[in-house]
Formats: C-alpha cells, sequence, structure tokens
C-alpha cells in the first residue's frame, strides 16, 4: 500500500514549497502575537495587562484573521499546487510511465501521494502549532491553550477536506488543465461564497452562501468557545476528507493511464 | 508457453481510432517485430501488454498472467522503453537510473552503466531536462536494462539516436536476443526490424494485416530474377514460354520472372536460348513487403 522509493522522491520534488509556506505561516503567526503582546501591554494605549481588550484588539480577532484568512489563503495555494503535481501532472507530461511500467501497485502510488499531501498539511500546522505555543509561552499571552490546538486541529481538518478534493480531481483527470479546473476551482469558489456569507448582516439571502461552502464549518468563534456545534462540523470536515481521498484512490485504480 | 499474449484486444477510441481485434503470441527467446506507421494501433497494444489501460474486450497475458489488474507482477520482469520518453522533472540522468533501480528491486546498477558505457553516454549526472533527444533516449534505454529483464518491450528505441548508434544499439539487441531474452520491438525502421526480428507483424488502422517469419522473406521458395536482354524483341519472343513473370517490359527488352527453387534449373535452360546482357535476383525486402500493405492507403485504405 506504501512506496518508500516514491515517498522519497515525492518529499525531495515538493518539499521546497512546503518550506516556504510553512515559514511564511510561523513568521507571520509569530509577528501578529508578538505585536498583539506589545499593544495589549502597553498602558499608553488603553491595554490591560491579560485583559485582551487593549486598544481595542481582541486575541480571538486575530486568531481569526490569521487561521480564516492567512492560513487558509496560503494553505489552499499549498494544496492546489502539490496535489495536481502528485497525480495529473505526471500522467500530462508522460512521466508517470517510468513508473507504472516497474512493479508497483496502482493503489501503492495513490496511497503514498495521499499520504503525502495530507501528511505535509498535517506537518505544516503542526509546525505552527509547535511555535505559536513557544510564543504564547514566553509572552504569557492570555490564549487558553487546549482552544489554540483544537484550532489547529480544525484548521487540519478543513484542509483534509480541501486536499481531498484536489486529490480526487488530480485523481480524475489526465491533464493539469481540468484537475487544476475542478482541484483549485471548488476551493477558490468555497473560499469566494465564505466571504460573501460574511454579508449577510446587509442582506438576509446572503447567509445561503454559507451553506455553499466548507469553509464556514471552520469557525475560530466556536472552537474558541468550545462549541458543541464543533462535533459536527468535525466530522463533516473529515468525512468529505476521507471520502475524496478514497474515491480518488479507488478511481485512479481503475483508470485508463494513457502513459 | 508463449511469453506475451494478446488475445482478440479490442479498444475503440472512435473514429477508427484504436485496435480492434488485434491477436499475437511471442514465444520464449522470440524476437517479434511490431511494424506500422504512427496512429496504427503499435503504442496502445503496448499499453495494455503493461497494463495501463483496460480493453474493451479481449485480454494480454503475460508469463500466462492477464495484465489488467495485475501489473505489478507482470511488469516484474519487463524493461519497457515507451515512444515517448518522459522523465520526472529536477532530476539527473543518475538519479532517475538509481530510482528507477530502487523501485525494480535491482541489486546494483552494473547494467545500466555497461548499457550507458555501450552507447557511450558520458555525462549522466546532467539534468535531464537540459539533455538532447538522443541522450534522454540512451537515458530510457539504460532505464529498460537496468534489472536485467527477461522481457523486452520497446516501442521505437531507437529514435532520437544517430544511424551510427542505431547500429550499436541493434548490436545490443542482437547480444540480448543471444541471452534468449523474448523482445516486442516496435518500428517502423525497417532495417531495424530486418535485423533483428525472426517474426513481423504488420499492423494498419489498429488490425494486423499480415504476419510472417523473417525467413520467408530473407530465404523466401520463391526467387524473382530480372533478366536484361541484349537483342531487339527477345522481351516479346520470351513472353510466349511458360514462366511465371512478374512483369514485362518491352520497351526496356527486359522481364521479371519468378520460380522456384526447384524450377531454376529449367528457367536456365530456357534463358540459354536468348541473348542476354545481365540476369540479377531482384531480393524482396521487408520494405516491398510492408509496401504492399500501405501503397493501398491512399486510395480508400482498403488492404
Amino acid at each position: 500500500m506504501f512506496s518508500k522509493p516514491l515517498f522519497k522522491k515525492t518529499i525531495k520534488d515538493n518539499y521546497k514549497l512546503w518550506l516556504g509556506i510553512t515559514a511564511a505561516l510561523t513568521v507571520m503567526l509569530v509577528l501578529l502575537l508578538v505585536m498583539t503582546n506589545s499593544v495589549i501591554n502597553n498602558p499608553d494605549i488603553g491595554g490591560r495587562p491579560n485583559g485582551g481588550g487593549g486598544g481595542g484588539m481582541s486575541i480571538n480577532l486575530v486568531l481569526e484573521q490569521f487561521y480564516t484568512m492567512f492560513a487558509m489563503l496560503l494553505g489552499m495555494i499549498y494544496v492546489i499546487i502539490t496535489a495536481n503535481k502528485l497525480i495529473a501532472a505526471q500522467i500530462d507530461n508522460g512521466s508517470m510511465a517510468v513508473l507504472m511500467s516497474r512493479p508497483v501497485k496502482r493503489n501503492q502510488v495513490s496511497v503514498t501521494q495521499a499520504v503525502y499531501l495530507f501528511g505535509s498539511i498535517a506537518a505544516m500546522f503542526s509546525v505552527v502549532m509547535g511555535v505559536g505555543l513557544a510564543v504564547i509561552g514566553a509572552t504569557g499571552l492570555n490564549i487558553a491553550i487546549g482552544g489554540f490546538m483544537l484550532l489547529n486541529l480544525g484548521i487540519v481538518l478543513f484542509f483534509l477536506s480541501i486536499s481531498g478534493i484536489s486529490f480526487l480531481a488530480s485523481c480524475l483527470f489526465n491533464v493539469s488543465s481540468k484537475s487544476l479546473l475542478m482541484g483549485a476551482g471548488i476551493p477558490v469558489l468555497f473560499f469566494l461564497f465564505n466571504m460573501l456569507a460574511g454579508f449577510s448582516g446587509m442582506a438576509e439571502f446572503m447567509e445561503l452562501f454559507k451553506y455553499l461552502s466548507l469553509n464556514t464549518l471552520f469557525s475560530v468563534s466556536d472552537i474558541m468557545a468550545y462549541s458543541t456545534n464543533l462535533i459536527w462540523q468535525f466530522i463533516i470536515l473529515f468525512a468529505v476528507g476521507a471520502g475524496c481521498y478514497t474515491a480518488g484512490i479507488w478511481y485512479f485504480k481503475k483508470k485508463d493511464l494513457p502513459l | 508457453m508463449s511469453v506475451i499474449q494478446v488475445e482478440n484486444l479490442t479498444k475503440d477510441y472512435g473514429d477508427r481510432r484504436g485496435v480492434f481485434g488485434v491477436s499475437f503470441e511471442i514465444n520464449q527467446g522470440e524476437v517479434f517485430g511490431f511494424l506500422g506507421p504512427n496512429g496504427a494501433g503499435k503504442t496502445t497494444t503496448i499499453r495494455h501488454i503493461l497494463g495501463f489501460i483496460k480493453p474493451d474486450s479481449g485480454k494480454t497475458y503475460v508469463n500466462g498472467i492477464e495484465t489488467w489488474g495485475n501489473a505489478h507482477n507482470t511488469n516484474r520482469d519487463i524493461g519497457y522503453i515507451p515512444g515517448e520518453i518522459a522523465f520526472p522533472e529536477k532530476m539527473t540522468g543518475m538519479d532517475i537510473i538509481k530510482w528507477l533501480g530502487e523501485l525494480s528491486g535491482a541489486k546494483n546498477l552494473d547494467k545500466a552503466k555497461e548499457v550507458l558505457d555501450l552507447l557511450q553516454l558520458k555525462n549522466a549526472a546532467a539534468n535531464v531536462k537540459r539533455m538532447s533527444k538522443g541522450m534522454k533516449q540512451k537515458i530510457g534505454i539504460a532505464c529498460a536494462f537496468l534489472h536485467d529483464p527477461k522481457i523486452l518491450i520497446l516501442d521505437e528505441p531507437s529514435s532520437g539516436l544517430d544511424p551510427l548508434m542505431q547500429d550499436t544499439f541493434t548490436e545490443l539487441l542482437r547480444r540480448q536476443k543471444a541471452e534468449g531474452k523474448t523482445i516486442l520491438l516496435s518500428s517502423h525502421i525497417f532495417s531495424e526490424v530486418e535485423k533483428t526480428c525472426d517474426r513481423v507483424a504488420i499492423i494498419k488502422q489498429g488490425e494486423i494485416v499480415t504476419s510472417f517469419h523473417m525467413d520467408e522473406i530473407k530465404r523466401p521458395k520463391f526467387k524473382t530474377f530480372k533478366v536484361k536482354f541484349s537483342k531487339d524483341g527477345e522481351s516479346r519472343r520470351i513472353a510466349n514460354e511458360k514462366l511465371n513473370f512478374a512483369e514485362i517490359n518491352h520497351e526496356k527488352n527486359r522481364v521479371r520472372i519468378t520460380v522456384l527453387d526447384a524450377q531454376i534449373k529449367g528457367l536456365l535452360k530456357t534463358l540459354s536460348a536468348y541473348e542476354i546482357e545481365y540476369l540479377s535476383e531482384t531480393k524482396l525486402t521487408l520494405e516491398q513487403h510492408f509496401m504492399k500493405f500501405y501503397s493501398t492507403q491512399s486510395s480508400g485504405g482498403a488492404v
């Protein structure tokens, strides 16, 4: 079910983008946390130690900004590019022929690539979380550790579902353009629908958009409040992700490879 | 038992593209030539043998095992050179050879290095992206041989090689043949097929139109002689003889006569009564044989 030589090569092919995105996210989080900390602890702009409300700065708002904007956007870029490269692009340029003519099973190839895609996302947010926890510890910021960890679990589950869609697209199509149309198109639409849903205060029908997007299932305020909604939100994200990955692996096994 | 077996294979891509009821068998140690122009269905057939695509109907077997769904088993013994070689990006030639060696479970890379030496590729450590077509082809050939496979499936393997290297490659094939390897050679280079193959199938628009032993071409039971006469009117005179004429040309005063080996003595006796400028044997080449099936293509495509 797994090919070590392929996994090694996949890491080699993709680690640079992973490093870049992970570094960018980590630096942004550190900057945001340190800035928040200095604002909160600065009495000149009305900060109260550990009060969380300094200068109108709410720590939850900062986390909301980071996770629903930076993490989602950069994570999406990583997932879209990587998922396409893992399968569809290699069929498109024909280089998968040298691999598939060797004694490897179809499932070995698809499972190995799936493990890399999801594993690299989990690793990305483990790094982000680890660094975040270190900064919280060092600055004494008033952030619930449990909530912060749950936030990272949530974003990983969110990207399990998004990467599942992109991975499925990569398995379904033999040309990059089609794979990207679905694998990038759907996540981008979700992101846009989620933004439109944010305007529900202006017109009620805008709220409908939240049902058209998986992004609404990752809610920073629900997570930080330990809302019971989390249970079904996480279950749906997991189910969509697991379902898409399974479907991709199943389809790749039975499809014609024009190599 | 045949090593490679293609049984009534059909894959219809529409517009008469694909393969239709293709059947052949290749025995242990045999070199089988697969001849046809681009788009005739050679590569489609090969993709089935490698288990890349599922037949609409019919089956392909390697060592008696159906290839679709079992390619991880059947490909173990196969060395494959794709028709259009594409390598993973950002890798050097040597990286690719090492990686594929690992995937194939090859103990060492001696075989690959041997092939690279033979083909005189010196800088295999260069990035494949910057390699010329010929250099890439040499890497591809080395990759196919690296695990010393018992079966070779070669899809236009010498494309991109210069004529000198093509000869070297033909020599490499002969050596493989001597080692008892089973080889499927898809090609449109007649000399390559002529020099190496035991048996040849010609494929046209997805169907095998003929298959034959190369012996039938190289050592036919029939021989054709061209006779040019030195005295005017001789061609008209000989036309009355009971001979099998392939051509009678009064203008040039010459004829072509086809005879069985056993009838040659009789032919010579007949010819002794004529004034002859020269007598020469017209050898049948693979190319001529091939053209018999393809020359009608422009006039409606019927065989």
